[in-house]
């Protein structure tokens, strides 16, 4: 173990560092997952499924919505 | 429908929303969402508990869609699809830095109390609404970032796997002498790299973040060193 009394080792940067360092490689860290390369993105233009269709029409409801109160 | 009426009936709708018809306004942003979600849904696909987020990316997106349709991107309508998609591709990646900065400010803070490098109790400081808190953050993730791959690897054995100097020194190839000396130099450039970040923020961000500057546990040199310095400094022009 290193030596405690290293000022070196106890000074506040290296206590934030350690913090960062311990915070960065932890595993439940959240990853930003790659998106979909636009380039070469095909987009699926099968019909919509009720289920996708009512979420859609209930979000674009919403979305006036907040369009009209934000006018 | 195939892609190309259904191209052409977003098309038609635009031009009818953009003429102040908000019936063809809703549908046509009935229609994107279809379109945004199944892009998030791809993105995002089989990670759990992301279900709302898909919801919530879909239903902000294309707010912002409709609020960029005057846009020149959108006026196109070979490429109409593909601005809706470069929107949702923005949006999504907004967030999902967002998201992973809010978690990062937590553990970090929560870590850098238990390591007691903060003076203060954390119960004192709501951080979620606390922008001075992601701003030191920051400016320690990039002043670290600065350093290159040896001195990260010098900061993990030292600090994190509490390696003597010699151990340090084999995992680097030098002497133990040398590993000490960088570490040393390496510790000055992120010290300087951090106030002279710190000089550099805006004065809103400055004030901000000086909130909590005054509560680390800073030597009073650097301290003084801060407050001589930011007075004078440039960006308050």
């Amino acid at each position: 173990m290193p030596d405690q009394t290293d000022p070196s080792h106890t000074s506040w940067l290296d206590r934030l560092i350690q913090a960062y360092q311990s915070v960065t490689g932890r595993p439940g860290r959240p990853k930003i997952p790659p998106p979909p390369d636009p380039a070469e993105y095909v987009p699926d233009m099968s019909p919509p499924t009720p289920e996708e269709e009512a979420r859609a029409k209930a979000a674009a409801r919403e979305a006036m919505r907040r369009l009209r109160e934000n006018k | 429908m195939d892609r190309v009426a259904r191209t052409r009936k977003l098309v038609v709708l635009l031009a009818r929303a953009r003429e102040g018809d908000e019936q063809a306004l809703e549908s046509l942003l009935a229609e994107v969402h279809v379109h945004v979600h199944r892009f998030f849904s791809r993105w995002l696909y089989r990670r759990p508990g992301w279900e709302d987020t898909v919801d919530d990316l879909a239903q902000e997106t294309i707010i912002k869609i409709a609020r960029s349709l005057d846009t020149p991107l959108a006026e196109n309508d070979a490429i109409l699809l593909e601005w809706c998609t470069t929107v949702a591709l923005n949006a999504g990646t907004d967030y999902l830095r967002s998201m992973r900065d809010e978690w990062d400010t937590r553990a970090f803070f929560s870590e850098a109390e238990t390591l007691g490098a903060l003076d203060w109790e954390l119960q004192d400081c709501d951080i979620e609404e606390d922008a001075g808190a992601r701003i030191l953050l920051r400016i320690l993730r990039e002043a670290h970032e600065e350093e290159g791959g040896d001195a990260q690897t010098l900061l993990w054995h030292r600090l994190m796997q509490g390696d003597e100097w010699a151990e340090t020194g084999d995992v680097l190839g030098i002497a133990h002498t040398a590993a000490k000396r960088r570490f040393q130099r390496m510790q000055g450039r992120i010290r300087h790299a951090v106030l002279r970040k710190l000089i550099a923020l805006p004065s809103d961000e400055f004030i901000a973040a000086r909130r909590w500057i005054a509560r680390l546990d800073i030597r009073g040199e650097y301290t003084m060193t801060m407050t001589s310095i930011r007075p004078g400094s440039p960006t308050d022009a």
